[in-house]
C-alpha cells in the first residue's frame, strides 16, 4: 500500500464497513469462484469474457484473469470473428484498459496487457499509442511504466520502417525538461538518444559538431543549476556529460580539458554564491561536482589534484553528513593514491594533510560520534602508522580535536587485547 | 545519591529491555531516546492477517497471497518468532498453489508466475520442505523455459520482461540447486546490459535506474558469483544518494522516501560492501516512525496504512543495520542467514 493515510477504525466503524461491504464481498467471491471454474474447464466464450470484464473492473491486479481474458481472445474471438470484428474488439479493449490505467497507473499487469493487445492487434496503430503515452506522461511525468512503455512504442513505430525517431524524441525531452528540469526520467531518456544523434544525424546542425553540442548542453544545465542548485537530476546529468566516453573521446583533449576547466570555474562560482546566500554554507552538489571535475582534470593532465579533492571531501564530511562514511572512504582512497610510500609522508609539513592522516587511520578503529573504540583489532600497518605518528607528534598539538582522537587511540597501545 | 554504575553506556534502551548482549557495540548516539521496534505488535499484526476473512481486501489481495505469506513468514523469522505460523498449514497452502505446469500460482487456481514460484520456494526452504515438490524436474523446466534468447526471463508465458524476473528465476534455481551454465551466462549477459551511466540498473536495457532493479541485478550477480561486473564505487554512490534529509530512502532521483527502499537500497549497498554509506541512525528513525504502534505493522511512510510488504522490508532493513535482537538477514536472498546458508552456491564444484 502506498501513500494511503493511516486510520484506526473503532470496532463499531469496522462493523459498519463490513456491513457495507458484505454484499460486494459476496458478489466478488461468487464471481471469482464462477470464473475459476470456467477457467479450469477451458471455457472460452462470450459469457466468460464478460465475467472477466466484471472482475477486472473490481480488481485490476488479478493477473490470472488478465491471462484468462487473453486466452479467450485467442481461443474464441480470433476463431469466430471476422478480421474486422476482431479489430473492433481489440480497439474496444484498448478503451477498457485505458479506463483501468487512468485509475491505476502503476499496476504492472495493466500495462502488460495493453502491450499484449497491441502486439496481437491485427492492425495496431502505434502512432496513436504514442499520443496516448504523451497524455499519460502529462498526468504523471515521472511514471516509470509510462517511460518504459514509451520506449517500446517508439521502437515499434521505428520498426514500421518509419526510420529513427531520435530527433522527435530529443525534442520531446527538451520540452519535458523545459516544463520541469527536475524530471530525471526526461534527462535519462535524453542521454540514451544523444550518442546516436551525434553519430547518425550530422546532417542536423545541432549534432554536426560535438564540441558545440556539449557546450550548448552545458549552458542549458547552467540555467537549471542556478535556479535550483540542490536538484540532483541536473547534477547527475552533468556528470554523464562530463564523464561519458562519447565526449571524452569524441572531442580533442584540449577541448575536453578546456570544457572541464570552464565548468569547474562555473561550479566554483555558483558554490561561492550559494555560500554567500547561506551564511557561509557551501553547496553539496557543487562540492561533489568539483571533485568529479578535478579528478577528470587530473586524469587528463597528469597533474596532482589530490589536495583539491581532499579539501572538498573534508567539507562534504561536514556539509553532507548522511553520506559521511562514503566521503571518509573516498578520503582514504585519495590518500592512498597520494601517498605512495611512508617516506612521502614525512616530506610534507605538519598541516591539514597530516591531521587527515591521523583522522583516517583512526576512522578505521573508532567511532568519532561516540569516541568509543571498536572491538576490531588493528592490523600491523595501522599499528605502525600510529607508532610513527606518536613519535612525530609528541605533545605539540594538545587541545586539537584530532589529537584528542589520536591520543584516545594511542592510549590503547598497551592494551593486551590489541 | 546512588553510586554511578559501571561504565556501560546508558544509551541503549535495547540493553535495558533485552539484557546484556555478547558484545556491546555502540554504533551511534541518539540526541533523544530512540523509538523502539514494537516486536510484539508486529508479530500480532502478521498473525492477524489471515483472520480478516470478513474484509473485502482479504479477497482482493488473493493474487498476492503466496508472496504475502513469504513476506509475513520471513518477517516473523527475523523477529525470532518463526513458530507463530503453523508449519504444516503453510506448507499445505503452498502446495495447494502448485500447478500442473510445474510452477506456482499465488493462490489455488491462479496461474503460475515466476514471482509466486520464488515465494513458494523460499517458504519451503525456510521450512526444510522442498521435498514436498513432487517433480522438481518439471519445475526446473517451467523456469528454464521462461528464459529468452537474449538471456532475459519473462515472468510467465505472456512475455513481460523485467530484471525482476531474472532475479526470481535465478534465486529459484539456486534454491533448487539447479543453476546451469546456460541460464547463468544468459542472465549475466542480460543484467550487464541493464547497467546505466549513473551506476544504477533498470528493468530492461535502456530503462532508467531504479533502486529495486538495482537490488534484483546486483542480487542476481551476487548469486552467480559475478560481483566483479559491478562498479561498486559508482553504484554505491548512486545508492547512497537515495537517502533524503528525513532519513528515508527513495527509489529514484527526486522521488519520495519509502520504507521498502530500506531493503532495496541497503541490501544492495551491503552486497557491494558499502553498507555504511548512508546514515543508519536517520534511516532507523524513519523506519521506526513508520510503525503503527497501536495495531502493529509498518507503512511506506510515517502515518500511512501498514501492510505486510513494508513490515518485512522495514524489519529486514533494521536487521541489516544490526538492530539489536533481530535475526540476521542475508542481503542477497532476503532470507534469514541460517536459511540461505542451506543454498548450494554457484559455481557448483562437482
Amino acid at each position: 500500500m502506498h501513500g494511503i493515510k493511516r486510520t484506526h477504525l473503532s470496532e463499531e466503524a469496522k462493523r459498519q464497513r463490513r456491513e457495507r461491504e458484505a454484499s460486494k464481498l459476496k458478489q466478488y467471491r461468487s464471481l471469482d469462484s464462477q470464473l475459476l471454474d470456467l477457467k479450469a474447464s477451458n471455457q472460452y466464450d462470450e459469457q466468460s469474457f464478460k465475467l472477466t470484464t466484471e472482475i477486472l473492473t473490481l480488481n485490476p491486479e488479478y493477473y490470472t484473469m488478465w491471462n484468462y481474458r487473453r486466452d479467450i481472445f485467442v481461443n474464441f474471438h480470433k476463431v469466430n470473428l471476422s478480421d474486422d470484428q476482431y479489430c473492433k474488439l481489440f480497439d474496444a479493449e484498448l478503451g477498457f484498459i485505458m479506463l483501468r490505467l487512468r485509475e491505476f497507473p502503476k499496476v504492472y499487469w495493466i500495462w502488460n496487457h495493453r502491450l499484449w493487445i497491441l502486439e496481437n492487434h491485427p492492425n495496431a496503430n502505434w502512432k496513436m499509442e504514442l499520443g496516448i503515452v504523451n497524455k499519460l506522461l502529462t498526468l504523471d511525468s515521472r511514471n516509470f511504466h509510462g517511460w518504459q512503455y514509451r520506449r517500446i512504442v517508439i521502437a515499434k513505430i521505428e520498426g514500421d520502417a518509419v526510420g529513427s525517431l531520435d530527433l522527435e524524441e530529443f525534442a520531446y525531452t527538451t520540452e519535458m525538461i523545459q516544463k520541469n528540469f527536475s524530471n530525471f526520467s526526461a534527462w535519462f531518456h535524453r542521454s540514451t538518444l544523444i550518442p546516436r544523434l551525434l553519430s547518425q544525424r550530422k546532417d542536423d546542425p545541432r549534432f554536426k559538431d560535438m564540441f558545440e553540442f556539449i557546450s550548448n548542453e552545458v549552458m542549458l544545465l547552467r540555467n537549471a543549476m542556478y535556479t535550483d542548485p540542490d536538484d540532483q537530476s541536473v547534477w547527475i546529468y552533468l556528470r554523464w556529460l562530463l564523464t561519458d566516453d562519447t565526449f571524452k573521446t569524441g572531442i580533442s583533449q584540449d577541448q575536453y580539458v578546456g570544457l572541464l576547466k570552464d565548468e569547474l570555474r562555473n561550479v566554483n562560482e555558483l558554490n561561492e554564491l550559494e555560500a554567500e546566500d547561506n551564511g557561509g554554507v557551501e553547496n553539496n552538489w557543487c562540492l561533489k561536482t568539483i571533485i568529479t571535475i578535478q579528478t577528470l582534470i587530473g586524469e587528463q593532465t597528469g597533474s596532482d589534484v589530490s589536495a583539491e579533492v581532499e579539501i572538498a571531501l573534508n567539507k562534504l564530511i561536514e556539509a553532507d553528513p548522511l553520506r559521511k562514511n562514503m566521503y571518509i572512504d573516498q578520503l582514504k582512497h585519495n590518500w592512498e593514491r597520494q601517498v605512495v610510500s611512508m617516506s612521502d609522508i614525512f616530506r610534507v609539513s605538519v598541516t591539514q594533510q597530516f591531521f587527515n592522516l591521523i583522522r583516517l587511520t583512526a576512522f578505521d578503529l573508532i567511532d568519532l560520534d561516540t569516541g568509543i573504540i571498536d572491538s576490531g583489532t588493528p592490523n600491523g600497518n595501522q599499528r605502525n602508522r600510529f607508532v610513527q605518528f606518536a613519535s612525530l607528534f609528541g605533545s605539540s598539538t594538545h587541545g586539537n580535536s584530532d589529537t584528542f582522537v589520536f591520543m584516545e587511540v594511542s592510549s590503547h597501545f598497551d592494551d593486551p587485547n590489541w | 545519591m546512588p553510586a554511578p554504575k559501571t561504565q556501560e553506556p546508558i544509551l541503549s534502551p535495547y540493553y535495558q529491555l533485552n539484557g546484556p548482549s555478547q558484545q556491546i557495540k555502540v554504533k551511534y548516539q541518539h540526541p533523544i531516546l530512540p523509538m523502539l521496534l514494537a516486536k510484539g505488535k508486529h508479530i500480532e499484526y502478521i498473525k492477524s492477517l489471515d483472520t480478516k476473512t470478513e474484509d473485502l481486501t482479504y479477497y482482493l489481495t488473493e493474487h498476492l497471497r503466496l508472496n504475502g505469506t513469504y513476506w509475513g513468514l520471513t518477517a516473523l523469522c527475523l523477529l525470532d518468532a518463526k513458530d507463530t505460523f503453523n508449519k504444516s498449514d503453510i506448507v499445505k497452502f503452498v502446495m495447494s498453489c502448485h500447478n500442473k505446469d510445474g510452477g506456482f500460482g499465488s493462490f489455488p487456481g491462479h496461474d503460475s508466475h515466476l514471482l509466486s514460484t520464488l515465494s513458494a520456494l523460499q517458504i519451503l526452504l525456510i521450512y526444510d520442505s522442498l521435498e514436498s515438490i513432487p517433480c522438481v524436474d518439471k519445475l526446473v523446466q517451467f523456469i528454464e523455459c521462461l528464459q529468452l534468447p537474449n538471456g532475459a526471463f519473462q515472468g510467465d508465458r505472456f512475455g513481460e520482461i523485467d530484471t525482476r524476473f531474472v532475479y526470481t528465476a535465478v534465486q529459484s534455481l539456486a534454491i533448487l540447486g539447479r543453476l546451469s551454465m546456460k541460464v547463468v551466462q544468459g542472465a549475466v549477459e542480460f543484467i550487464s546490459k541493464c547497467k546505466n551511466f549513473d551506476g544504477g540498473y533498470g528493468s530492461v536495457p535502456g530503462a532508467e535506474s531504479h533502486s529495486a532493479q538495482v537490488f534484483t541485478c546486483v542480487g542476481t550477480l551476487a548469486i552467480l558469483n559475478r560481483l566483479d561486473l559491478v562498479d561498486s564505487e559508482l553504484t554505491g554512490w548512486w545508492l547512497s544518494e537515495r537517502q533524503l534529509p528525513e532519513g528515508g530512502l527513495n527509489g529514484r532521483a527526486g522521488k519520495l522516501p519509502d520504507v521498502c527502499y530500506s531493503w532495496w537500497v541497503l541490501s544492495s549497498l551491503d552486497i557491494i560492501g558499502k553498507l555504511k554509506w548512508i546514515d543508519f541512525a536517520k534511516l532507523e528513525s524513519f523506519i521506526l516512525e513508520s510503525q503503527d504502534l497501536q495495531n502493529g505493522g509498518i507503512s511506506d511512510r510515517p502515518d500511512n496504512m501498514v501492510d505486510v510488504f513494508h513490515t518485512l522490508f522495514g524489519i529486514a532493513g533494521l536487521s541489516l543495520m544490526g538492530y539489536e535482537g533481530l535475526v540476521a538477514v542475508d542481503p542477497v536472498y532476503c532470507l534469514p542467514c541460517d536459511v540461505s546458508a542451506k543454498i548450494r552456491k554457484w559455481p557448483y564444484t562437482e
